[in-house]
């Protein structure tokens, strides 16, 4: 079973990779769709010019938002505009017939955008870093506990995403979705100010949402200001219901399934 | 090869009136109907046989054939697809069967049809030899020439449809379902499609369901038809014994350099419409040559063009002439 599945993903990975250089400039349209973090930093960094705010100078500013900036740019992705889509011109039903689970190909495209985008995502982050001074608070040893929490975020962005696209199967329409998962990654998730801005009780009340751990912890987790484990857990444990919700709306919703359109 | 026992869909769909109040209505109260789409329907196919499935827009045609592929769930009733029960979706059921959505595209759009035909190689897990073998084979078939590597939004829509049935058939399927596959196609695309597909069942022996609005499609390929309106089953058996009894007359278009009277055009035949200077008349199978040459020798037609009854006229006609299913 394995050997066909990464036979069909590197297969879908040319396809996707292929058609993301044909349109290379959207990709890059999209990184600067993103660059919300960046236009923080410079707000928060002015706000900070005379005195610290909150315990955090220009350079700890420029930190948090470039590494935020960094996470938000993991958590990009368009699985509900995808599917939504599909399922409204009624193309849904080519993924349906080939005998593997739409989420890899929906997965894979994914893959094949991040691999166009990262490296000027990265290159971008460390410039900032290195022309700030910001990389000075980078905890060196912390750096593949980092990477890790970002292949999290990613996985439970996406799998989020693939949910709630899901939903296309009742209603055929789950668009509205998307804008609303992407508000709620930059509020809750600490990509538009550091969360320790907020009250105790309103970052108790978000810590039991995915969305800071999507953004604020792996930022934290580099710098060193929070232990590893607890955030992984969380990371890991949203995941798993993620994963188990899309699986659920997945059994029911191919029976409620309409296949519209021709 | 596909056995089909008392299939029955419903949907559910909301249901509004016009206008901006009943769009406001509708926010707050949404009403739904059922939409019962199949009702009760059975039928079998043996191994190898070419049907045509068909009916008047609305009549259940693609949501029979939706479920047969297992891209809907049925309501109740029971199909069996090659052995297998389509709404599980095993790997091994998909990799039997292929769908041909003539509205609908597999080809990728940005791309040249040769990376989905690539792309199709490794999800049904075609090996090397056998993909070299019917690439040769189905661009001989099929013409396809230099078309493969053009990007599949360049190429008109009859080459896309060569193309689409090219990316269908690489996995050899047993059973093919065909959803109007020459639906917009010239008369020569439409040929070329048709002959293909006969090709196709000859060397293959593959199962063919095919549902068209075009009587030159199902009377070119298929000997037996279904027919089926508003989900329920209204014939099954031959097709020459439906056309015998149905499409009994051709449409003779006449355009005019001159205007010409309804009154004149009655003596030639039933006259199905006229507008001075275009007019249609419906003449007896047996008498359309005859007619044609007495119009062209005695009235002023500029251009004439004669046509089968439309599939859905005859279709109309056997309802109405009081079927008995068998």
């Amino acid at each position: 079973m394995i050997a066909p599945v990464l036979r069909y993903c590197r297969a879908c990975f040319r396809a996707s990779f292929a058609i993301m250089l044909e349109y290379r400039a959207t990709v890059f349209l999209w990184i600067l769709a993103g660059l919300t973090p960046l236009i923080m930093m410079f707000v928060w960094r002015h706000l900070a010019a005379d005195a610290p705010l909150g315990g955090r100078d220009p350079k700890a500013f420029s930190f948090y938002f470039l590494t935020a900036f960094l996470a938000t740019q993991c958590c990009i992705a368009w699985v509900v505009w995808n599917v939504d889509y599909q399922v409204r011109n009624g193309t849904y039903a080519i993924q349906l017939l080939r005998p593997f689970d739409p989420w890899f190909a929906e997965l894979i495209e994914n893959v094949s955008a991040y691999v166009l985008r990262m490296p000027l995502n990265v290159l971008i982050t460390a410039a900032g870093l290195l022309l700030s001074g910001g990389w000075e608070l980078i905890v060196p040893g912390r750096l593949p506990a980092f990477l890790l929490a970002l292949l999290l975020s990613w996985q439970l962005m996406f799998n989020t995403n693939y949910a709630l696209a899901l939903l296309c199967l009742w209603s055929e329409r789950a668009k509205s979705a998307d804008s609303w998962i992407y508000i709620m990654l930059y509020t809750l998730g600490g990509a538009l100010f550091p969360l320790d801005f907020l009250s105790p009780g309103a970052r108790a009340v978000i810590a039991w949402t995915p969305f800071p751990w999507m953004v604020n912890f792996p930022v934290e987790l580099l710098a060193g200001g929070v232990p590893p484990f607890p955030g992984f857990a969380m990371q890991a444990a949203w995941l798993a219901v993620m994963v188990a919700f899309h699986r659920i709306l997945w059994a029911r919703g191919r029976k409620r399934f309409g296949a519209v359109g021709g | 090869m596909i056995e089909v026992q008392d299939l029955v869909k419903h949907y559910s769909v909301a249901k509004r009136e016009g206008g901006f109040s009943n769009s406001v209505r509708a926010f707050f109260r949404r009403e739904r109907e059922t939409v019962k789409a199949v009702e009760g329907i059975s039928f079998s196919i043996q191994p190898g046989e070419i049907v045509g499935f068909l009916g008047p827009n609305g009549a259940g045609k693609t949501t029979t054939l939706k479920m047969l592929a297992g891209l809907l769930y049925p309501t109740a009733g029971r199909i069996r697809v090659a052995g297998f029960r389509p709404q599980e979706r095993k790997r091994a059921f998909l990799g039997t069967i292929a769908m041909v959505l003539g509205q609908k595209q597999q080809l990728i759009w940005d791309l040249p049809p040769a990376d989905t035909f690539l792309l199709n190689k490794e999800i049904y897990g075609v090996s090397d030899a056998d993909y070299a073998e019917r690439i040769a084979e189905l661009t001989e078939m099929l013409d396809l020439g230099g078309l493969v590597n053009r990007q599949a939004r360049k190429l008109s829509l009859g080459e896309r449809m060569k193309c689409e049935l090219a990316a269908a058939l690489i996995h050899r399927p047993k059973v093919l379902f065909l959803d109007e596959p020459t639906i917009g196609l010239d008369v020569n695309m439409q040929q070329s499609l048709r002959d293909f597909i006969a090709d196709y069942n000859r060397k293959t022996g593959a199962t063919i369901l095919l549902t068209s609005h075009y009587m030159a499609d199902v009377s070119a390929l298929c000997k037996r038809v279904i027919v089926i309106n508003r989900g329920r089953l209204l014939f099954d058996g031959d097709l020459a014994a439906i056309l015998e009894r149905m499409a009994v007359e051709k449409a003779v278009k006449l355009h005019f350099s001159a205007a010409v009277d309804r009154g004149r055009l009655e003596a030639y035949g039933k006259v199905a419409a006229a507008d001075g200077l275009e007019a249609e008349l419906h003449v007896p199978r047996g008498a359309v040559a005859a007619l044609a040459q007495r119009v062209l020798a005695e009235l002023p037609v500029a251009d004439i063009a004669i046509e089968d009854t439309p599939i859905e006229t005859v279709i109309g006609r056997f309802m109405t002439a009081g079927p008995a299913p068998s």
